[in-house]
């Protein structure tokens, strides 16, 4: 499959954009670069191509412009031989449309991609960095196992080692023979624990048997001890019972011979001797008593009947009460009468005068007729006191009324008058003045033109200055015309002549250098020579010759002499060649000294030619210099070339200042022009404006202009206010004239409405016909305000008078029938002191009544008292002549000594009945007579001793009882103890859990280490199937990313392994493990490309994405790897994203057929 | 007057549940006590549906029960049913023959436990004249037939036989009084009380036959509902039979399909639906499901990794519900991965699979030292947790087939999802 177009049409930040790869050139690398800053969207534009081909994922990131439903993306691809363009849009089913938006199967690419899914894309076929460092990480994971970098290299699974090493832990974690902090050995911990906590709750059935047994022998015990304590008890008490009765019985024998003394006696009745007392006290005081009642009775009759009753008075009681009070009120009306007649007389004739004064009348008036209601006269009043306002209001509101009259008639003209001094601008002038004003202004021609003048003399002045700085003898405007050299030759001349002096600089230190060697070398071949015995080789050669004379000599005519020649000439030479070779190591110096001096000697020659052939390039640049400069730089004296291209180029700069200033002010001039021009232009039509308002001078200069037409302006404002103030006087003195002719009509309709009011209260009224005179009235109304007061005051004297007088005659009617009815005649007594009388002997008939009653009464009193003492005496008669008789005796003391006797002899005998009983009850024997024949047969001491055995006894018995029953409520506490609840079961279900759960991580524990022993096998396998083709790749790959410095890899077995090594291209080898951090991402890499390239060897190929892969790459390195994605898109697409635009140079000088894609930002 | 009876058996009273949803503290104290949670259950019935008797076809207790707080328990029930005048037939199977406690025990008078022999109580209830027959088992295995035991149904009389059978051809039971079901038919018996087998199963001819299975399932081997009988004679010898739920946890299986399933959280929802359909299903108060997870989908090898991730997940989905609980989730499903091609799989991954499956798993000596493994962890067990890898060689070697098979599909799993996220 090829990516021919990538759309990202709504995808992320992209809206229709389109990533358009082209056609594939035929034969040639597919290989792009996609080059976009940070945030361009390279990632989203690899997502964007996942998401084409696999769907948009459920929780897209890339939705954050447009919306899930609108999200699409695009792609042309090409396989199977044809170009499919697709759409993919985000949608559970049918999302994976054609070009013309038809649904179409996600079968279309499932095959092209052959089954791979979009995990196993991502990791198969993607790169980035990060992919790269892990990947090189896991090369030191794995130990360099060859098995596990090919899997995880052709799978993408950087993270295999950490994955299995992960099983393994996991694995371990659970379980480890005899390890004790593995999850297993926890649970059996925990198991244990479990047991224990069973043992201590729970009572297994064995146990309880146990338990029962305990309960039930416990039981026995304490029943035992139980039945001989309840014997012992009985005999204790048995034996304390004898010994407790025997004193008693000699107690009991001692009273009976008391009792035999006291002989007979008859036993009278119990009360007598309570009662003895009482009698004898009885005999005295009872006879005494009913003498002293006697005579009280006669003494009381006596007074009693000496008392008399007045019973006709008695009878009268309520009269002659009610004549007591009239009696009273005669007395009081007597003195009142004559006062209060006289007070009535007064007022009545003080009324009288009152009629008389208000009604102005002679005759007599009845004051009673003159009485005006209340609600009228208060009516009237408050008329009255309404009426100074009503009279006030109707002379305020006149008055007013004329003075806003008046005020409205002056503003009127007031206002006429200004109109007429200051007529008023036409509206639309002055608007198009203060518009043409206002334009004017804005435009700040008259600043603007001030600044361009002070710009232009500024300017002016700099270029004076910068000529001044310029030696220029022609005209000042030529030397904008001169041609300069760049700054870029006169560098280039700089640079150049630098190394010609760098150059001229060695090139004389070599030759100073080689002087010095010279005479160093031809100083030591002086001293070589000069050494003693040392035979030249010319010395040598020509005694060679010699020798070789005399040998010719002595063939061609042998004879004695020329072979004594001979024969000292070989000797002289075999001296010389042993001489020679015993200095042969100083001849040898010598030769190489020689040697040497002349190579010195022709390295001089060569310095001096070098120094000479750059001596003529300074010259010849000079030349070239005084060239350049000839054409109208201002050539300047100077010591050397270095100084004159200095200041040629100060002379450059110079001039670059001057023309520029001239350039500036040049433009300065322009500036003011256009400025004057503008405010020529302003002028002219603002005082067109100001013309056709007509106030200004014609011609005037804008500024003047300016300030005539801001006055005419100013003017016309304030004439406006003025006439606004006026308009508005002339309103309110309208609207108040209005206003105060509405308050003069209201106030004389007030004083309307008062006078109807006015006449309406008067009506009915006995003074309506003095209504004009309203002080009059006013006067009358304060009259008769007190008159009903006096009138019922005179009325309330008139009702006492009558009152009294009725009182007065009632009394004296009543006396009198009183007196009648008493048969007593009136007599001369007055009637006030004949009442008085007659209530005195009615009070003292009274009292007498009262007190004879008294005396009755205590009378009776006495009689009843008297009977009682009679009966009492009867009674007592009666018991003493009892007793007497009884007794047989003559008198009551005697009587008292018998009893006596008789209650000694009861108390003994109720001490011996008690003493018996308690006896009987000691000994537990039903009679007396038992009993004492019983104790008589007894012996006292044996039985005292045998009880106190059976106390000790008893006291034992009762301590082992205690412990018997302590031991039986222990047994039987147990037994309760075990209870019916589930503890027990609980701790069994959770120990079955745990059984469980030891099972279920058992069974985990074997799946991780099955696996993990699985795993290990098929990766070894995978190595053994892809190790050939594979490592023949990667090795290559890896050889020229590495340049050389690696010729490859291999594999060296360990036991079950087999790890990689990189061979040196040094010769020797290092194991992967051991390089350098980036060469383990190279090596990765190279193993990723070779699972790629077999990827596509085998199947159809699918585009390859990396994603700045080669940060910590060195650029020849760099360069390598684009190659090898050049070489590896010849048989697949590969897509390179990159932020750095020298990889991009760099990929197209590796692989100049590489297209570059610039992703804008 | 009709005679009344509730019928139950295997009550296992005390015996634990077997599930790892139990590590659920909570769980465990809700259903930790659901054995006697159900005998207290059919007591209460008995009382509140005032029948004249309780008829325990035997197996009260597991064999190797020995705490006497289980027997005070029972003890205690009895003496409820006892205090209400309801009658307990009951006779021993092969658990309590077993049993120490029942020995320990002292019940209530009007419990009547048959002896060894054949023996038959008789009784009037009104017109209704009422034969129960009962045997207990004395020994823990009865290889031959109990019936001929039995004494013969009394004339007039309405026969009710209690037995603890395995009924034939009930697998795995034959050392248990084994008898057919015609056998007891022909007997002549209104109704077969039977007890052993802890599904239910009843058979009605002429008289009824009905095994009630146990009240309370203890694992997912007995799943369903659990049910006592209420049975009513009429007076005319008509025999009516409800039946009646007693389990206080059912287990059940929930298969869930996840085909095409693509999220997690799409996962986590369908399982959590298909346990609410089935819980909605259930009576019983608590439901323990297991899962058993099918068909294709990309996040199969997750599941596979991250299984308690998993159960966690819908743990506390359901949590909020309080009354389900996950007992182990079993994962079949298939990864939708590569396809394998003519060419071979595309994916070096999906090889390495293929190469465990058709290869590695066949290697020699790889099934060797498996199974050592499995021996050296085994032995290192205790007992009772050994029964993982079966109990005899056929066993053993089926489990190592299946661990073969399910590593080699989890290793792969594992090696794809975590090499990927240590990238």
């Amino acid at each position: 499959m090829r990516l021919r177009r990538l759309d990202l049409t709504r995808y992320g930040k992209f809206t229709d954009f389109a990533l358009d790869f082209g056609e594939r050139a035929v034969g040639g690398p597919d290989f792009h670069i996609v080059y976009g800053l940070n945030e361009a969207g390279k990632s989203t534009a690899f997502s964007g191509f996942l998401d084409l081909l696999f769907g948009i994922e459920e929780r897209s990131t890339y939705g954050f412009l447009h919306q899930y439903a609108a999200m699409e993306v695009g792609a042309v691809l090409e396989f199977g031989g044809k170009l499919h363009e697709v759409r993919r849009v985000k949608q559970r089913t049918g999302s994976l449309r054609d070009a013309s938006g038809q649904t179409v199967g996600d079968g279309l690419l499932v095959g092209a991609l052959g089954g791979l899914t979009r995990d196993a894309y991502r990791m198969m076929f993607s790169l980035d960095d990060q992919t790269l460092e892990n990947g090189g990480n896991a090369i030191l994971d794995s130990k360099g196992e060859l098995g596990e970098l090919l899997f995880s290299a052709s799978a993408g699974l950087a993270g295999l080692s950490k994955a299995l090493t992960a099983v393994s832990g996991e694995a371990d974690g659970i379980f480890r023979k005899r390890a004790s902090s593995t999850d297993i050995a926890g649970l059996k911990r925990r198991l244990t624990e479990l047991k224990a906590a069973r043992d201590q709750i729970d009572i297994q059935a064995n146990a309880y048997s146990v338990l029962v047994a305990d309960f039930d022998r416990a039981e026995r015990a304490y029943e035992e001890a139980m039945t001989e304590h309840v014997e012992f008890k009985a005999r204790s008490k048995e034996l304390g019972g004898l010994v407790r009765a025997a004193p008693l019985l000699a107690e009991h024998r001692r009273l009976g011979e008391q009792l035999s003394d006291l002989g007979a006696l008859p036993n009278p009745p119990g009360h007598w001797a309570s009662e003895l007392p009482a009698l004898i006290d009885g005999d005295a005081t009872l006879k005494t008593r009913l003498s002293g009642l006697d005579r009280q009775t006669r003494r009381l009759r006596d007074e009693r009947d000496a008392i008399v009753v007045n019973e006709a008075l008695v009878r009268l009681t309520d009269r002659i009460s009610a004549l007591s009070s009239g009696s009273a009120r005669n007395v009081g009306a007597e003195t009142d009468l004559p006062k209060r007649r006289t007070a009535l007389n007064e007022i009545r004739s003080r009324l009288i005068q009152f009629a008389r004064s208000i009604t102005g009348e002679d005759c007599d008036v009845d004051p009673d007729t003159l009485v005006v209601d209340a609600g009228t006269l208060a009516k009237l009043r408050e008329l009255i006191e309404r009426w100074s306002g009503v009279e006030t209001r109707l002379a305020s509101t006149g008055t007013e009324l004329e003075a806003a009259t008046q005020a409205e008639k002056h503003a009127k003209e007031d206002r006429e008058i200004l109109e007429r001094d200051q007529p008023t601008l036409d509206a639309t002038r002055r608007a198009a003045l203060q518009a043409a004003v206002t334009g004017v202004k804005a435009s700040d021609l008259l600043p603007r033109r001030r600044l361009a003048a002070t710009a232009v003399s500024a300017k002016a002045r700099a270029v004076e200055e910068a000529m001044h700085l310029v030696p220029w003898p022609g005209k000042r405007e030529d030397i904008e015309k001169v041609q300069v050299p760049s700054g870029r030759q006169i560098q280039d001349w700089r640079d150049t002549l630098a190394g010609q002096d760098l150059r001229r600089k060695s090139h004389r230190q070599h030759r100073r250098d080689l002087e010095t060697e010279k005479a160093e070398l031809q100083a030591s071949i002086a001293a070589a020579e000069t050494c003693a015995g040392t035979i030249g080789d010319d010395e040598a050669a020509a005694l060679r010759e010699r020798r070789d004379g005399a040998w010719t000599a002595l063939r061609d005519g042998p004879d004695v002499r020329s072979a004594a020649v001979f024969e000292e000439l070989m000797r002289a030479v075999d001296t010389m060649a042993d001489a020679r070779l015993a200095a042969a190591d100083r001849l040898a110096e010598l030769r190489r000294l020689k040697r040497d001096l002349d190579v010195c000697k022709a390295r001089m020659v060569r310095e001096d030619e070098l120094l000479a052939e750059v001596d003529a390039e300074t010259g010849s640049l000079a030349a070239h210099v005084k060239e350049v400069c000839a054409i109208g730089i201002v050539d300047q004296p100077s010591t050397s070339l270095g100084e004159r291209i200095a200041k040629i180029e100060a002379w450059i700069a110079r001039r670059k200042q001057a023309v520029s200033a001239m350039s500036e002010h040049r433009s300065a001039l322009a500036d003011i022009q256009a400025v004057e021009c503008a405010i020529v232009e302003a002028t002219a039509s603002l005082d067109k404006v100001a013309q056709s308002v007509g106030a200004v001078s014609k011609d005037l200069e804008l500024t003047v202009l300016l300030q005539a037409t801001d006055d005419l302006l100013a003017k016309e404002a304030s004439q406006a206010q003025l006439r606004a103030a006026a308009d508005k006087l002339v309103r309110d003195a309208g609207r108040s004239v209005g206003t105060r002719r509405k308050a003069a009509e209201s106030a004389v309709q007030g004083g309307q409405a008062w006078r109807d009011e006015w006449a309406i209260a008067l009506t009915g009224t006995w003074f309506r016909d003095r209504s004009d005179d309203r002080r009059a009235v006013r006067s009358i109304v304060d009259e008769l305000t007190g008159l009903p007061a006096r009138l019922a005051e005179r009325d309330e004297l008139v009702r006492r008078v009558r009152s009294m007088e009725a009182d007065q005659e009632s009394f004296l009617s009543d006396l009198e029938a009183l007196q009648h009815e008493l048969g007593e005649e009136a007599g001369d007594k007055a009637p006030g002191a004949a009442a008085a009388d007659l209530i005195e002997r009615h009070r003292v008939a009274v009292d007498a009544r009262s007190q004879r009653q008294r005396k009755r009464d205590d009378l009776a009193e006495i009689e009843k008292e008297r009977a009682a003492v009679v009966d009492e005496i009867a009674t007592h008669d009666a018991l003493k002549a009892d007793l007497l008789t009884f007794f047989n005796v003559q008198d009551l003391k005697e009587v008292s000594a018998c009893l006596s006797r008789c209650g000694t002899r009861d108390r003994l005998e109720s001490e011996r009945s008690s003493i018996a009983s308690r006896i009987m009850q000691e000994t537990g024997l039903p009679s007396m007579e038992v009993a004492e024949e019983c104790l008589a047969g007894l012996n006292a001491g044996e039985q005292a001793r045998e009880h106190e055995e059976c106390i000790r006894r008893l006291e034992d018995l009762d301590e082992r009882l205690k412990s018997l029953f302590a031991a039986r409520s222990g047994a039987a506490d147990k037994l309760a103890a075990i209870g019916n609840d589930d503890a027990a079961a609980r701790i069994e279900a959770e120990r079955r859990t745990v059984m469980l759960e030891i099972e279920d991580k058992a069974v985990r524990f074997l799946h991780l280490r099955t696996g993990a022993i699985l795993a290990e096998r098929a990766l070894q396998v995978y190595r053994e199937k892809h190790r050939g083709s594979m490592m023949a790749r990667a090795s290559e790959a890896f050889r020229i990313i590495t340049r050389d410095g690696y010729s490859g890899l291999a594999t060296r077995p360990e036991k079950d392994r087999e790890t990689l090594i990189g061979l040196s291209g040094s010769g020797g080898s290092k194991l992967a493990t051991d390089m350098s951090k980036g060469t383990r991402f190279q090596l990765y890499l190279a193993l990723r490309l070779a699972g790629y390239t077999e990827f596509v060897a085998t199947r159809q190929s699918v585009p390859f994405i990396a994603d700045d892969i080669m940060e910590t790459f060195d650029e020849p390195r760099s360069e390598e790897v684009f190659a090898l994605f050049g070489k590896i898109s010849e048989t697949g697409q590969v897509i390179y994203f990159t932020h750095h635009r020298h990889l991009c140079e760099l990929a197209k000088k590796s692989v100049p057929q590489a297209v570059i894609h610039e992703l804008l930002s | 007057m009709p005679f009344r009876f509730v019928h139950t058996a295997d009550i296992h009273l005390d015996s634990p549940l077997r599930t790892l949803a139990m590590r659920d503290p909570d769980l465990a104290s809700l259903i930790g006590g659901s054995t006697r949670q159900a005998l207290h259950g059919i007591v209460d019935l008995c009382l509140e549906e005032e029948v004249d008797a309780l008829i325990i076809a035997g197996d009260l207790y597991d064999g190797d029960q020995t705490s006497m707080k289980t027997a005070r328990f029972l003890a205690d029930q009895m003496k409820r049913l006892h205090e209400a005048g309801i009658v307990v037939y009951k006779v021993r199977g092969n658990h309590d023959a077993l049993s120490k406690i029942t020995h320990e025990l002292v019940l209530p008078p009007s419990l009547k436990l048959f002896g060894g022999r054949g023996e038959t109580v008789e009784f009037r209830l009104n017109d209704l004249y009422v034969a129960i027959h009962g045997l207990s088992f004395s020994k823990p295995h009865a290889p031959e037939s109990l019936l001929p035991k039995y004494g013969r149904p009394r004339s007039g009389a309405v026969n009710v036989g209690i037995m603890h059978t395995s009924l034939a051809g009930a697998a795995g039971h034959d050392l248990y009084a084994p008898c057919s079901v015609a056998d007891l038919h022909e007997w002549g018996f209104a109704y077969w009380a039977l007890g052993h087998i802890h599904v239910r199963s009843e058979h009605r001819e002429a008289g009824a036959v009905v095994m009630p299975g146990m009240p309370q399932g203890r694992d997912i081997g007995e799943a369903g509902l659990k049910t006592v009988s209420l049975v009513t004679v009429a007076d005319d010898h008509s025999i009516q039979i409800e039946e009646r739920p007693t389990s206080i946890a059912q287990f059940e299986r929930v298969p869930v399909d996840l085909t095409g399933a693509e999220t997690w959280p799409e996962i986590v929802d369908r399982i959590e639906r298909e346990i609410i359909a089935v819980r909605d299903a259930t009576s019983a108060p608590h439901l323990v499901g297991r899962l058993f997870l099918r068909g294709q989908t990309e996040l199969s090898w997750r599941m596979r990794r991250d299984r308690d991730l998993l159960r966690a997940d819908i743990e506390h989905r359901l949590g909020n519900s309080g009354r389900t609980w996950i007992d182990k989730i079993e994962i079949g499903t298939a990864a939708s991965r590569g396809v394998p091609t003519a060419r071979g799989t595309p994916d070096p991954v999906d090889e390495l699979g293929i190469l465990i499956r058709d290869e590695i798993r066949s290697q020699h000596g790889v099934r060797e030292s498996v199974a050592a493994l499995v021996k050296e962890i085994r032995d290192d067990l205790p007992p009772d947790a050994r029964r993982f890898c079966g109990d005899d060689e056929a066993g053993f070697d089926s489990f190592v087939d299946r661990l073969l098979g399910e590593s080699g599909e989890e290793i792969v799993a594992r090696l794809a999802q975590d090499g990927a996220e240590f990238r």
